[in-house]
């Protein structure tokens, strides 16, 4: 069953960046491949880089989760089904950007469903600006497992 | 960078125009799956799927939220979303179009920002329901 004293557990700090290349080939996979994402000359503000797909971060997340973790947690991996997902920005991440991942474990909780007990986990990835150390996102994940019935 | 919408000519309760995505294929996923990173047999291995049971494939959630994220990018510009939220319902097969519709739920003021809470749904054209979204977007004028 999951574990509810691993809340608040963190994975080691890792560290991402969103490469032009990634995210030219993101934009064409999902058909939005609007300037300020894949045109270089055209995203240029004065800043870093071409911004990204709101939902493009999410690479940095699975970069973040330890698989261990799934194991301590005493999740059932075959029946593992993404439920909700969560990106907040405190301003827009930008590509060529280098940003240090601190990854947890935020909750863990049960719920009966029609067919049997479900494990409920939610992880929590925060992507601060390697320089400045300025939190630009975070990212929640939560997971529904089903409970392997002894 | 504006996106189309007029902030200043709409309230609470506007609805958007709604936005269709069709063409969704096993090699859609596959291509989804290789460019973000998410390495799920489930979504791209008709076998695999079967395998579990499905009949076959179905869209990663991430994808079906990828183009939630791009409608609502469409209606508040590049760089405005300062949140979103989703979760997936029903899963998303090969050869469905899945319609996506938003609500202007709240406009408030933030120190010197204004921002707007949307309410966002996927739904297949059979009417069912794949994916709720929230949104929190900045508003930039055209």
């Amino acid at each position: 069953m999951a574990d509810r004293s691993l809340i608040g557990t963190e994975t080691p700090p890792g560290e991402a960046t969103a490469s032009a290349e990634e995210i030219v080939a993101f934009c064409e996979a999902i058909g939005d491949v609007r300037p300020e994402y894949v045109d270089g000359e055209a995203a240029a503000t004065g800043e870093s880089g071409p911004l990204v797909p709101p939902t493009f971060p999410m690479r940095f997340l699975f970069d973040a989760l330890d698989p261990d973790l799934f194991f301590e947690l005493g999740l059932n991996l075959a029946g593992i089904v993404h439920a909700e997902q969560e990106f907040v920005y405190e301003r827009p991440v930008r590509a060529g950007e280098r940003y240090r991942i601190i990854g947890k474990v935020h909750d863990v909780w049960e719920k009966q469903g029609r067919s049997g007990l479900l494990d409920f986990v939610t992880f929590e990835a925060k992507g601060y600006e390697k320089t400045s150390d300025e939190l630009v996102f975070t990212a929640r994940m939560t997971l529904i497992s089903r409970r392997i019935e002894e | 960078m504006a996106g189309r919408t007029d902030w200043n000519a709409i309230g609470e309760g506007h609805t958007f125009e709604a936005w269709e995505r069709s063409d969704l294929s096993i090699e859609l996923f596959q291509a989804y799956g290789e460019a973000s990173g998410d390495g799920n047999p489930m979504h791209t291995d008709e076998e695999f799927a079967q395998d579990l049971g499905y009949p076959t494939v179905f869209a990663q959630g991430m994808l079906i939220m990828a183009f939630a994220a791009k409608y609502v990018t469409d209606i508040a510009g590049v760089g405005n979303t300062r949140r979103i939220w989703a979760k997936f319902a029903k899963q998303t097969w090969p050869g469905e179009t899945v319609r996506f519709t938003a609500t202007l739920k709240r406009k408030y003021e933030e120190g010197s920002k204004t921002l707007a809470d949307l309410e966002i749904r996927g739904t297949s054209t059979e009417g069912e329901e794949k994916i709720v979204s929230e949104a929190t977007v900045i508003c930039t004028q055209q």
